[in-house]
């Protein structure tokens, strides 16, 4: 890119961001009072309708200021992304270059292969029973997403039928039989059965790396770099730069106050949680390190040195919420796609040289 | 392409970050996020029966249904706030398997200052 577009981008870019606030202020802010009482204009309110469908719920819950200050969020959070563009505008593209067109290392993306396909048959290893009580719940369909192509619930034995497909095709592709297209009718049965999971107007979050990580490693089986190994990685630190963004920005620093921390621990009555509630140091160091390791895990993508100490970190984090608050479990989803930040092959080779040895 | 396709896909990861809401398969992380605000009461929703053979109304069994009790109790929050109880009636009705000739949908605070408990009926429909 010449530097003369460089500057017409950025001057768009500010053109952009002071529109943004001036629309805000001058209209939006007023129809987001109008749509609280029901009187906004036609546009916004389906507009809400398709990207906020919990409002008609949380308008009963909440008062208006909530819903100000949460519009006021979308607008900071609007701007704060096109200064990241304005400024990426101005990063030396050899570099970013330079990072996506890292060698393939072959051996070492057979393991990710075997073991991000065996992840899939170890996850939803009980989704088969779960699926046939999911008919239980079927009055109380609510289709998230793409799924409101299909109207109502498919049948039962087609989201069996689905289920079965992506246990077949997970074991091809942990033997690399037609990997290259089977990948994909994986990803994409496993988040067409998430998404039916999530369709009873509760969202599950636990897999959202997961499906991040399946939606791109197909591109192993079509690409001469990594590209796509290092696209994953970004999105996995993304997640949870974007998890600790969020807390700072919805509750500032109140989140690591020992208050907070407490009163989750006792909302979800968990032994070692409710042992931790009474440990005054534990409950300020805790939700430190917790908001500390999603903001700065992005490191590992500049140091990848300091990958094995993150990992480990994020394992304890993990396990930390599946001891103290009972959620999820030891085979806990997030995890899993942390084997794609491992060198499987240097640790082979360790283990067979400690063998020798 | 790679560039373009990569640059596409981080755009996507940002989307529900930006609009604080969920865009499946992409999704917003503010689970945790909120502080925790003191509240004086907390709620429970109720469906309760009522029998042929008796005039009192009883608390139906969920499990009969095969739903889980914590996935019931949220359903009955979001239809109540959507005011929608009329039609949540309507489908346990359907689809309770033990006959009643009547459903009840009552909501039970708790005060979190002296545990005392009030049960308000908010609607009450025939089935006969």
């Amino acid at each position: 890119m010449s530097r003369r577009q460089q500057y017409i981008l950025t001057i768009i870019g500010s053109l952009l961001l002071i529109g943004t606030h001036i629309f805000y202020f001058a209209y939006l802010r007023e129809q987001v009072g109008f749509l609280y009482e029901g009187k906004a204009d036609t546009w916004f309110q389906e507009i809400i309708e398709q990207v906020y469908p919990r409002f008609e719920v949380e308008k009963h819950r909440f008062n208006l200021s909530f819903f100000l200050e949460k519009s006021q969020q979308v607008i900071l959070r609007v701007s704060m992304f096109v200064l990241f563009l304005m400024m990426l505008l101005w990063v030396k593209t050899e570099s970013i270059k330079k990072y996506f067109n890292q060698k393939k290392d072959i051996q070492n993306e057979q393991y990710f292969r075997v073991l991000f396909y065996a992840c899939v048959l170890i996850v939803s290893y009980d989704w088969f029973p779960s699926l046939l009580s999911l008919e239980n719940m079927r009055p109380f369909y609510h289709p998230i997403s793409f799924l409101k192509v299909f109207g109502e619930m498919p049948p039962i034995f087609f989201n069996l039928g689905i289920y079965l497909l992506m246990v077949i095709c997970s074991i091809l592709c942990i033997f690399n039989i037609q990997a290259k297209w089977i990948s994909w009718i994986v990803i994409t049965c496993f988040i067409y059965l998430h998404g039916l999971f999530c369709s009873f107007e509760k969202m599950n979050h636990v897999f959202t790396t997961f499906i991040y990580v399946g939606l791109l490693f197909p591109f192993s089986f079509h690409s001469q770099t990594s590209w796509n190994i290092q696209l994953l990685r970004i999105a996995v630190c993304l997640t949870y730069f974007f998890a600790g963004t969020e807390k700072l920005l919805i509750s500032q620093f109140a989140w690591v106050s020992p208050d907070t921390f407490r009163s989750y621990l006792l909302m979800h009555e968990a032994p070692l949680g409710l042992w931790v509630a009474k440990q005054d140091f534990l409950c300020y160091i805790f939700p430190s390190f917790a908001l500390g390791f999603q903001l700065t895990f992005c490191l590992v993508l500049l140091f990848p040195k300091l990958t094995k100490w993150y990992l480990l970190g994020g394992w304890g984090f993990h396990w930390g919420t599946t001891f103290l608050f009972g959620i999820s479990w030891l085979t806990n989803p997030w995890l899993m796609p942390y084997l794609f930040f491992i060198d499987w092959k240097q640790i082979i080779l360790w283990i067979k040289q400690k063998k020798e040895k | 392409m790679k560039y373009r396709f990569s640059l596409f896909f981080i755009s996507l990861l940002f989307i529900p970050f930006l609009l604080i809401t969920d865009f499946y398969p992409f999704m917003r992380l503010g689970m945790f996020a909120e502080p925790i605000r003191s509240t004086q009461q907390t709620e429970v929703f109720q469906i309760s029966a009522q029998h042929h053979q008796d005039s009192t109304y009883t608390l139906i069994d969920m499990e009969k249904m095969g739903i889980p009790k914590s996935s019931i109790e949220y359903l009955a929050r979001n239809y109540f706030y959507r005011g929608q109880t009329d039609e949540f009636l309507d489908k346990i009705h359907h689809n309770y398997p033990v006959e009643h000739k009547a459903l009840r949908f009552s909501r039970m605070t708790i005060s979190t200052i002296d545990n005392q408990k009030n049960t308000s009926i908010l609607l009450t429909k025939k089935y006969e």
